[in-house]
This record gives structure tokens, sequence and C-alpha cells, in this order.
């Protein structure tokens, strides 16, 4: 009797903690990804598209997808509408990539975070980008080469796919944390929809509310630089009407906040690679080498000064300057409103210490 | 009668054996003379020892004929003193007292011819003889590898009908009392018309009435029933079935194979290994696939979800129906290829297997990954050593499927924190189920004995 009576119990408790209810697999609409755009209808505050996967019928085949559209004002009442139009339950489990409209994240885009955040399903580890004309548009992009849906979508964020120098990886929490905290801003990379291909070169800086600066392609680089290190890039050397093409192996950077009168950021960037490829035909000396250091550390320093004054510009700070100058300072009550009086004007000190190994055979 | 010398070591030698049931101790009394002799009857040839030592000994007429009668044997010695006489008598001689002089006979008698290959429990490297049918022979197969004084085997009956001789061996010294007092208890106590199995008599041990996993280790192999006694264990073999019990076993015996040990050290770990994974699979994998595919289909990767989501496109039923569907299937298959005769077994295992892997999934009635879950599953079971816990953990999967289909992973969870601790609650003969180490081991008082002799 006591064990049929804790059985019960115990059944009772588990009915409580299951979750979802039983539903098959298969009668499952996975949304691999969310594109949110402004609305072309002035009464309505937001786009939503939605990319379902269509389970490949038999293996070997390419990828198919189905994407939905539904402008409402609230992005739960979009997913409803777009819930009428299917036959299986959606499922955000699977959702992965998050594309938030060019146009959208020109106004303060902060209210999306809501529904990302809070939707239990949706996994908090979702890569996030801005898209490029609109979301819709990066949603259907369909490169002949993708053997899941959104596959070449994904994959160069991860670490499983291409590893660009010039792709920046944003995670949904990420992005959040950075739009709340002080002192680190957030930044996004941007992808461009082409006919059949992505174009994921930029990245865009955010204010915590909204765009404020887009990076170009050589910025993009110098930030993964100074912000993650790098393990392959190139750098490209100009020297006396020769152009030289360094491979890097290893490229880090790190700095120092040197406080006094007169505050001041000292960067010190690592560089070491081999020459890769040059224009002329001089063979390659240790003498030649030397010259190549000298031009190069001097190319990387302009272009790391050029990326820090264009923040510092704006006035936005994805490396996380302020955070460290939070993290080393002890006034709590002031420090942060020191800090923003000392960003506009700090001044930048760039070292760079450029490094060519001999390349070649053993003579 | 006879000389204090030889009295003194004919009493230490019954003190020695006096556990053993099949110690002979014969005298012959002729017109003449007296001899008496002593031997284990179970490695002992009966015939050698009638035809070369009783029967000569009425045709000699004086004691001093019959000693250089013995004396023409090879392999008829005087010991050096009483250990040695010990010694040759466990290894199957014959130790013959004279009146002043004792000699030992050898009448080994090795029993090879019948004694058939372990066919139940394989060993690669190891010994490949199992036991027989026929309890004089097991026990000569248990003596042959454990030559030793301290090993006592005790006869006794079992069956009101069927009057079974089981036999009880165990090393007096290291044996737990307890154990053989409670075993000893337990048989006595056992009120059965008939008794043919070692199986039967686990039941009839354990006395519970919906025990699922063995307490108790069956076996074949006589080198596994020797480890076991050498650890201090309990045996006990039968007359009529090649199978032994063995007394204690705990949850980590039934996952030991005799390999383990002949193998070298770092493949033998690896085995253990692949067998625990084995457990894992064939016990978690059905309901993991129900609670992963209907309730929380994000824990795979994408890609399998989508392929999976693919595959069961067609299929008409919910996955705990279809995984049922296709685990009843397998079951079927095994039990019969187990009960068909050789010559049909091999077409019973085509027919199915093609109905299994290929038709089941064209027609759309199974998912392609279902198949391969429930191989992994079949198989993974098979590499289970003894069968008993193969057979066992082949049930436990079911209320697993069952709870994991109602509550999704959190019914995986629980189910399976569920048989842990169920299986803690075990006890085989007073010792825990999970022992992993040898802390709780009561105190041994009959260790002190071993040391002194």
């Amino acid at each position: 009797m006591k064990t049929i009576r804790l059985t019960l119990i115990l059944i009772l408790m588990l009915t409580v903690f299951t979750g979802c209810g039983l539903k098959d697999i298969d009668k499952r609409f996975f949304v691999i990804g969310i594109g949110l755009d402004q609305p072309e209808d002035e009464d309505n505050k937001i786009k939503v598209s939605l990319k379902l996967a269509i389970p490949p019928k038999e293996s070997g085949k390419s990828a198919e997808f189905q994407v939905l559209t539904a402008e409402t004002e609230t992005i739960t009442e979009a997913v409803r509408t777009i819930k009428s139009k299917v036959d299986k339950e959606l499922d955000f489990g699977h959702t992965k990539i998050i594309v938030l409209g060019q146009k959208l994240v020109q106004n303060d885009v902060r209210f999306v975070f809501d529904w990302l955040q809070r939707r239990r399903d949706i996994q908090k580890i979702a890569f996030i980008t801005v898209g490029k004309p609109s979301g819709l548009e990066v949603l259907n992009v369909k490169p002949p080469s993708e053997t899941l849906p959104a596959d070449s979508l994904i994959l160069p964020f991860g670490q499983g796919g291409v590893e660009s120098p010039s792709v920046v990886q944003q995670k949904l929490y990420q992005f959040y944390q950075k739009t709340t905290e002080r002192g680190l801003d957030p930044i996004l990379p941007i992808v461009e929809a082409k006919k059949e291909y992505f174009d994921i070169k930029q990245a865009g800086v955010f204010n915590k509310k909204k765009l404020k600066v887009e990076l170009s392609k050589e910025e993009t680089k110098m930030f993964n630089m100074i912000n993650t290190g790098l393990e392959h890039t190139d750098v490209k050397i100009k020297r006396d009407n020769k152009t030289a093409m360094v491979a890097v192996e290893k490229a880090s950077a790190d700095y120092d906040i040197v406080q006094g009168k007169k505050p001041s950021i000292q960067m010190n960037i690592d560089i070491e690679g081999i020459v890769e490829e040059q224009t002329s035909r001089d063979p390659v000396t240790e003498k030649a080498l030397q010259k190549y250091e000298k031009a190069g550390s001097k190319e990387v320093k302009a272009t790391a000064l050029s990326l820090l004054k264009k923040l510092q510009k704006e006035n936005v700070d994805p490396i996380g300057f302020g955070l460290r100058y939070r993290s080393r300072s002890w006034n709590n009550d002031t420090e942060w409103e020191e800090w923003q009086s000392i960003y506009p004007t700090i001044d930048f000190k760039v070292k760079v210490d450029f490094k060519l190994l001999t390349p070649g055979i053993i003579k | 009668m006879f000389a204090k010398k030889v009295t003194e070591s004919k009493k230490w030698l019954e003190n020695k054996l006096k556990n053993s049931s099949d110690v002979k101790n014969d005298s012959i009394s002729t017109t003449n003379f007296k001899v008496s002799v002593m031997y284990i009857s179970s490695i002992c040839k009966s015939d050698t020892i009638y035809q070369y030592i009783i029967n000569p000994a009425f045709k000699t007429d004086t004691l001093s004929d019959y000693e250089t009668y013995l004396r023409s044997f090879p392999g008829c010695t005087e010991p050096k003193d009483n250990q040695e006489a010990l010694d040759k008598m466990l290894t199957g001689s014959v130790v013959i007292f004279l009146k002043s002089k004792l000699f030992v006979f050898e009448a080994k008698n090795v029993q090879s011819g019948y004694v058939s290959d372990a066919n139940v429990e394989i060993s690669i490297l190891g010994p490949q003889d199992a036991l027989v049918e026929k309890l004089s022979t097991n026990i000569n197969l248990i003596r042959h590898r454990y030559h030793s004084e301290r090993l006592s085997i005790e006869n006794k009956i079992i069956g009101k009908l069927s009057q079974t001789n089981v036999a009880i061996a165990y090393d007096q010294s290291i044996a737990d009392d307890s154990v053989i007092t409670d075993v000893k208890k337990k048989l006595s106590e056992i009120d059965v018309d008939i008794l043919q199995s070692a199986g039967q008599l686990h039941q009839l041990l354990t006395n519970k009435k919906w025990s699922l996993f063995p307490t108790l280790l069956i076996t074949e192999r006589p080198d596994r029933i020797v480890k076991n006694i050498s650890e201090g264990k309990v045996v006990i073999i039968f007359e009529t079935s090649p199978f032994a019990l063995i007394i204690p076993s705990v949850f980590f015996d039934f996952f030991s194979s005799m390999d383990d040990i002949y193998q070298l050290p770092g493949v033998g770990r690896f085995l253990s290994f692949l067998r625990y994974m084995g457990v894992f699979i064939a016990t978690l994998l059905p309901g993991f696939y129900v609670a992963v595919a209907s309730y929380n289909p994000e824990i795979f990767r994408v890609q399998l979800a989508l392929s999976i989501a693919g595959s069961r496109a067609t299929v008409p039923y919910p996955s705990y129906l279809e995984i049922l569907f296709m685990l009843f299937m397998m079951e079927f298959l095994i039990e019969a290829s187990i009960r068909l005769p050789k010559t049909v077994g091999s077409a019973a295992t085509t027919v199915g297997g093609l109905i299994l892997g290929q038709a089941a999934t064209e027609a759309g009635l199974v998912s392609n990954i279902m198949i391969i879950i429930v191989a992994a599953v079949a198989i993974a079971n098979f590499v289970i050593p003894i069968n008993a816990m193969g057979f066992a953990i082949r049930v436990v999967k079911y209320p697993i499927l069952l709870i994991s289909t109602l509550f999704g992973l959190t019914g995986l969870a629980i189910s399976f924190i569920g048989l842990v601790l169920y299986l803690a609650n075990q006890r085989s003969f007073g010792t825990s189920y999970f022992r992993f180490f040898e802390i709780d081991k009561p105190p041994n008082k009959k260790n002190k004995e071993s040391t002194t002799s």
C-alpha cells in the first residue's frame, strides 16, 4: 500500500516536471533562422520572417526550406500568424541564427530582446547578425553548396567551417549582455545577401540602442586582431611601389590604460608571419625582410590608430576599454562618469612588433 | 597395530581433510596383516586402487612381501613428511599405511575424455573446459585446479523426488563462516520435489517473487569457480547441471569475463570498459530515443534532428510504438534463434534479418535511424558476458522506455536513478550488490588458523 501511494505521488510529481508534451520530431517544424525587419506598413512595428527547415525525405537530397513572413505589432503576434499558415508545430529549439534587418537597426532595437530572451526554447547561443539589405533577403538566399538549410549562414560563425579573419562572431547572450554592460558596446557582423552566396566581411558597432558605425573589411580584421587575436590572416605591405603579402600565423594585442594627467591607452600588437607573395622579382633576403618588417609595422599601426580613432569619434567602445578602466579603479561611484569624460579625448599609443620569419629551404 | 608415528600421520591427515566428503579412508584386513588406505575418491581411479593396491594385499603372504611389491612401482614412494603426503594426496595419490611405514601411490584420474568445451561463457585465451552433468567429474575439475587441503567439499541431497546431489565447495580458511552457515541453512530448508538446474536453485535460495537481477552468479567455467573459491566465496556444484552457483556475487562480477585476467591489463581494462558502455546503451538508448525525438529534439545536432525527422516522415505511428514494434521483433528473433534446432536457426535469422533490416524501412513502417538503434541495443546487450545478467538487462529497458515515453528526459533520468537505487537495495547473502571495494567485509576469524597450519 505504501509503495503504491509513493509511486502515485512520484507519477504526479513527474507529470508536473515534464515541460512540453509528447510531440514527435516529424510533427515539428524546426525554425532555423529568424529575420527581424522594419515593416513596410507604418501601423505595424515589426516584420518577422521564419526560415523553416524541410527535412530531407531521402538522404543525399539538398536542403529545402520555406520562409514565412508576418507583419504585426509584436513578435509574439507575428509567430501566431505564421503558426496559422503551417501544418506542424513550430519548434525554436534549433534556431541557430537571428538576422536583424539593416533598416531595423537604424532605430532602437532593444525591444526585440524581450521576446528573444524570454522564449525558453530559443537557445541563447544562437548567432546574431545584421542583414543587408534586409533580414528576409538574407534568409531567402540559397547557396547551391548547402546541404542543410541555413548551413552556409551558420558555418562561418561557428568554428566548424571557414575561418575568415573578417568575421565577428556574436551570440545572442553576448549581444544582450553588451546592451546593458557599461563600458562595453555591442558589435555585430554584417551579412550581405548576394544572389547565391553571402558576403560576411563587415561589422557594425552599436551604441547600446542602435547601429552607430559600420566598420570596413580591414577595420573588422583589425578589430578581431585586437579583440580576440587572430591565427590565420594576412597583411598587405607596400614599400617603394612593391607589394608583399604576409601570411600571419599569429597576431595578438594587449593594452594598458595609463592614468594620470594625460591618460592614454598603450597598445602592443604582436604579429608573426612569413612573406607569401610579392610583386617584385627580388629575392627575399634578410635585409629585405627587415625593410618589410618596418613598413609592415607602420602600416598596421596606421590601420589600428584609424580604427581606434574612428570608434572614439563615434563614442562607442566595442573593445571594452571602459570595462577595463572600471575593473582597475576603486572609486565605484564616480568611475563611470570619469571614464565618459576621459574617453573622447584619450590618447592612443600603438606599438607594433612585426616579425617576419625567413621562408624557404635549408641550404 | 600400527606404529605410533604412522597413527599420528593418519590422524593429522584425517584432521586436515575432515570437511571433505570425498575423502575415503578404508582399511584392508587380510589373514596375515592389516593395511589402511586413504585417498580422495573424486580424483583417484578406483580401478587402479582395486587392481594394484587392494587385490595384491590378499595375494601376498607377509607384510614385507607386500611392501616389496609396492616398492616395485615407480609411482610409489615414501613421503618425507606428512605435508608431502598431503600434497601428493591432493594431486591424486593414495596414501597406504603399513605397520611402520606409509607410502604414497599415484592413482591419478584426470577426466579429460568427456569434459566438453565451454560454450556459454567462451574465453579466447583461457582454459576451454566446462563443467559437465556429473558431480564427481566436476569436483575432479575443481580439485585439479585447486591443490590445497583447505578446499572443503560437502555433499547434500536436495529434492524429494529428484534426490539431486549437490556439493558445497569453499576454502575453509578464507570463506566467510556466516555465509557458509547461511548457505547450509537455506539448502536444508529447501522444500522442492525436483531440482534440475542452477537457475532453479538460485530462485530457491534468493526466494523473491519478482526479482529481476541475478544475485548469484551462474557459471560453467571451472577456472572462474576456482578463482572465486580462492577469493573466499562458496560454490555450489550439481549432479545434473553443468552450471555452478557462486555465492555471494556482486553486480560487477556479472560484467567480468575470465579473459579480463588472461589478457594484458590494458586490453582487459578496455574490454571491461566496453562492457559497461554496452550496458548503458542497451538499457538507456530506447528510452533516450523516445525522450529526445518526442520531447526535446533540440538535444540533437540540427543535422541529425532533420535527418531523423526526414526518415520518420513516412512512419504512421508515434515514436514509442515504432520502437516497441522493432524491439519486440528483435526479441522474437533472438528467442527464435535460441530455441530453434540448430539446423533451422540460421533460416530464422536470415528471414528475420531481411524483414527487420530492409523491408520494414522500405514499407515505411519504421525509420532508418530506428533500425540502427535497435541493432545497437541488441549488439550492446550481447556484450554482457554472464547470460543471466544479459537477460535481466534485456528486460529492464522496457520499464525505462515506458517512463521515458510518459515523462520525457525527466522520466529517463528518474527511471535511471530508480534502477540504480533498486540495484543498490539488492543483497547477495548479506553482501551489498554494489560492493566495489572490500571495505565492508566482516573480519574473518579463520584467517588466524590458516597462518598457523
